[in-house]
């Protein structure tokens, strides 16, 4: 804000402007009011499962990258000239980026995360006495449509779909973990108290997770660019990479463990109790106070407002 | 104040427009129409000797069907292991050929495709194409080298052509560091 604004005269608002106002009142208001993504699994469900199979489906091959994304940084406020102009620096963003992660990628070629994300989803899951007879697979996919097969082929009652998906953080300072998790009834009367859900059969549970890992000894002062970060992933054939995403695996499995024992409400956003801690998190360019549910291993977790969990340092 | 000329608009409006379509069935990229791969050159010539032996192309990549998804549209193919071989034997064929008198191959190439994928990352279109060669020698001796071919681009109408030619020009990167290592070890003069 300019000094004195209050003294400085107001240009006329033109009509674009206006309607660039509106459009982002109206996303905001919309994200403050949306309903909780996340479907709690009901606790009466749980008694009439009678088996269980867990598949997990990589989609990426390779570790990816992300950016901190310029869309929406001018607020509308250039219209189609502005847009034009975020795209073209959230490509520059993402091809410095692409072009710094390759010794990263070439040096975790042949390394397997959904090695870790297995074992971590036996030892973590195995308690919950109503996964019965779980058995657990971890497969490379194309896309979602395969878990329509997957759940005719599954042989049990219930299937549990964890999607995963792994990427460098924007400075390449860590790794983000993120997973879409599902739990698809296959016949009555299960099916019968199924939500349903975008371009997946029918659901008993829904969530989505989130959590970051930095690298371990990492330098102070910080890398001066991309290129000298990848060196730190990629140093000794990236075996401190992959400890990194190995912990965001194990991290992963013992939070859909939790996650699937909680109660909740399809319809009412989870409210952070009066005087509950909170956490800083920033998600998709929002930094906001998220109340923590859980601490332990030196981690907090929080959940969102609309139910995502999220697992950062303590 | 900046002006947009109108085909300036176009590569942002397409790219809108194809976020807004939901596309659920997976393309498949027919690779053949767009690199045609001559019959001839994947037939082995016993009338001329090569200097180097091309061991079939084996395929180790995780998911054998799918190249992944850029805007949420998917991208399969079957093909593209037979595209990648051909596109080695053709750069073999050319560049390798043995000269008169010399017969025998010199090494032994056996490469490995291990990954093959489109990604996608906010406005941008990743491909990326990986091979693993090993290079045995008259002697046995084998050493193993990764080779990656790897795009960045605007994504403009995210359409099949698009894809195939981002891979395309991974193919043609992979394939020039092969030929580089090659004509390194055959102590080869690159043709010009």
């Amino acid at each position: 804000m300019r000094p004195n604004s209050a003294a400085a005269p107001t240009p006329a608002r033109r009509p674009w402007q206006a309607g660039s106002v509106l459009l982002i009142t109206a996303t905001l208001l919309a994200i403050g009011c949306a309903k909780p993504t996340r479907v709690p699994l009901r606790a009466e469900l749980r008694t009439q499962i009678n088996s269980v199979k867990t598949m997990a489906g990589f989609q990426q091959q390779e570790i990816g990258s992300t950016i901190n994304s310029a869309q929406g940084a001018t607020a509308g406020q250039f219209g189609l000239i502005g847009a034009f102009v975020e795209m073209g620096i959230d490509s520059s963003r993402t091809k410095s980026a692409e072009s710094a992660i390759v010794p990263v990628r070439n040096a975790l070629i042949g390394y397997d995360p959904g090695t870790t994300l297995a074992a971590a989803l036996k030892n973590e899951l195995a308690p919950l006495a109503w996964l019965k007879g779980n058995t657990i697979e971890v497969k490379a996919v194309g896309d979602t449509t395969v878990v329509q097969g997957w759940l005719e082929k599954c042989g049990a009652d219930v299937l549990l779909v964890i999607r995963p998906n792994y990427s460098l953080t924007p400075k390449f300072d860590g790794v983000l973990v993120t997973a879409e998790v599902s739990l698809h009834p296959r016949n009555a009367p299960l099916t019968e108290a199924q939500r349903p859900l975008d371009k997946l059969p029918g659901v008993l549970y829904y969530n989505d997770f989130t959590t970051t890992h930095t690298l371990a000894d990492w330098p102070s002062p910080a890398p001066k660019d991309l290129e000298e970060a990848a060196k730190l992933w990629s140093a000794d054939k990236g075996q401190k990479g992959r400890a990194v995403v190995d912990a965001g695996m194990a991290e992963l499995a013992r939070m859909i463990a939790y996650d699937l024992e909680q109660p909740g409400s399809t319809e009412d956003r989870y409210e952070a109790p009066a005087g509950a801690k909170t956490v800083r998190v920033n998600w998709k360019g929002y930094n906001q106070a998220v109340p923590v549910v859980h601490e332990g291993n030196g981690r907090v977790w929080a959940r969102h407002s609309w139910g995502s969990l999220y697992s950062l340092k303590q | 104040m900046a002006k947009v000329s109108l085909p300036g608009l176009i590569p942002p409006l397409t790219v809108l427009l194809c976020l807004g379509c939901e596309v659920s069935k997976p393309a498949r990229l027919e690779f053949s129409p767009v690199v045609p791969v001559r019959a001839e050159s994947l037939q082995p010539r016993p009338q001329q000797s090569s200097l180097v032996l091309l061991a079939p192309l084996e395929d180790k990549r995780p998911d054998p069907e799918s190249l992944g998804q850029v805007y949420g549209r998917s991208y399969n193919s079957g093909e593209i292991v037979t595209w990648v071989e051909g596109g080695l034997r053709e750069m073999v064929a050319q560049h390798f050929a043995a000269p008169p008198g010399q017969a025998g191959a010199r090494i032994t190439l056996r490469p490995r495709i291990l990954k093959a994928y489109l990604n996608s990352v906010t406005v941008s279109r990743i491909a990326v194409l990986v091979l693993e060669c090993d290079f045995v020698g008259p002697d046995g001796g084998s050493t193993t080298q990764v080779f990656r071919g790897q795009l960045q681009g605007l994504v403009w109408a995210a359409g099949e052509d698009e894809a195939k030619g981002a891979l395309l020009r991974c193919r043609d990167q992979c394939l020039d560091q092969i030929q580089g290592e090659l004509s390194k070890r055959l102590a080869v003069k690159p043709a010009s």
